[in-house]
């Protein structure tokens, strides 16, 4: 009959696929027929990252069973999307397709799954459509030579450990792990607001209270500087979409936040240690960084 | 054979490296020889800004080993995921290098394992 089971759950590798005994189809299939009702809410697998987000189980055309092409997580069925999602209380459809999983998962992972399947539950619809607009919501960006957000072009091994956020923010690729003032010797004198702002401001930088205004073609573009008290500083930048982006260190240049959301303002985006919000700033293009 | 330890927390400025002495090359080896490995899926990755653990490369001469990852209970040398139990040899990792770096900094990092990094 071929029913073929995927379990969500790894990002670095493969999945685990595995394929339904006849008798296992029909026991799914009866599962499916029995359990659930109607309902308006979301699996939350598309909101997480990391760990278990569910099972597909996929037939063809071909099969007794038709074309298929199913979701199970957080006890909701997804059935595709010309059809209501069901959901069942007692997780029977995700915990029948773990036990028919066999050898194609080991005890831990199967312990990571029946420890999840124990715990989670499903979103209400309208928190679903709430962070999946938060995650999409971005300003308008006033700035003519904003960047685009092409994180591709910094995140290759002959860029990527070589330039960090101040690079980014001014999309300068040095290869210099640029520093503040140390273009124009004037270097930070203090990982505070007062002992960083005025070396970026020695590199030509200009403070700015928002990034709300026009910048006309040549008036460069918004970052904005935050600090961890004593131990480092980070920068942003807006891009041409309106949210902001970002590249920690030697880490790959990104779009999100410390909670794993698109940055629309980084004066309230989870920023993690970098507690202190110092200012925006003006950046252009013919800028010496080093 | 000598080891260069990267404290990777750091955006703007340049992630804290120094090199372990003897002794603690001695207690590295013996710490990873007793590592039992990790088949569970790794739950947690770092977080963009703020500690994002601490990593390994051997200086000079030949291993057979590249880099060793260290976060969150989680051991990755090269491709092989051993476990960590209860952050020991991460935390440990840390403490060789409090005469390298600045104390804030080392305060915020040994903080940062103690408690669940977010």
């Amino acid at each position: 009959m071929s029913l073929s089971v995927t379990l969500n759950i790894y990002s670095g590798r493969p999945n685990p696929v595995w394929t339904l005994e006849d008798d296992q189809a029909e026991e799914l299939m009866k599962l499916l027929s029995e359990g659930g009702e109607p309902t308006n809410l979301k699996s939350s697998a598309g909101l997480v990252p990391l760990g278990y987000r569910g099972f597909h189980v996929t037939s063809t055309a071909a099969s007794p069973f038709g074309a298929l092409s199913l979701h199970a997580h957080d006890g909701i069925i997804d059935p595709g999307p010309t059809e209501l999602n069901l959901i069942s209380g007692k997780r029977t459809v995700e915990s029948f397709l773990l036990e028919t999983a066999g050898a194609a998962i080991d005890k831990d992972v199967k312990k990571h799954i029946n420890d999840s399947l124990k715990a989670k539950k499903p979103m209400e619809l309208k928190d679903f459509v709430a962070a999946a607009a938060a995650a999409v919501a971005c300003p308008l960006c006033k700035a003519a030579d904003a960047p685009i957000y092409n994180p591709g072009i910094w995140n290759t091994p002959s860029v990527q450990p070589f330039n960090n956020c101040y690079n980014y923010a001014n999309d300068q690729r040095t290869n210099t792990f640029a520093q503040p003032g140390r273009a124009h010797g004037k270097p930070i004198t203090k990982l505070s607001c007062s002992g960083t702002q005025p070396s970026a401001v020695a590199d030509g930088l200009v403070p700015t209270a928002s990034f709300s205004g026009t910048l006309k073609p040549g008036q460069g573009w918004y970052v904005a500087l935050v600090i961890w008290p004593n131990v480092d500083y980070h920068w942003y930048r807006q891009d041409k979409v309106g949210c902001w982006s970002h590249k920690p260190g030697s880490t790959a240049a990104r779009n999100k936040d410390n909670s794993g959301n698109a940055i629309s303002d980084p004066r309230t985006c989870n920023r993690g240690p970098y507690s202190s919000f110092c200012t925006f700033m003006k950046t252009k293009r013919g800028l010496v960084i080093r | 054979m000598e080891y260069e330890v990267v404290l990777d927390m750091l955006s703007g400025l340049p992630n804290p490296t120094w090199r372990l002495d003897i002794a603690e090359v001695d207690r590295l080896q013996q710490w990873l020889s007793r590592l039992p490995r990790n088949l569970a899926p790794l739950s947690t990755e770092p977080p963009p800004l703020g500690y994002r653990g601490v990593s390994i490369r051997p200086v000079g001469g030949s291993t057979g080993v590249s880099q060793i990852q260290v976060f969150d209970e989680t051991v990755v040398i090269d491709s092989d995921v051993f476990s960590d139990s209860g952050r020991q040899l991460e935390e440990w990792l840390v403490r060789t290098g409090k005469p390298h770096v600045t104390e804030p900094l080392w305060n915020a990092a040994i903080k940062m394992i103690r408690g669940k990094v977010t």
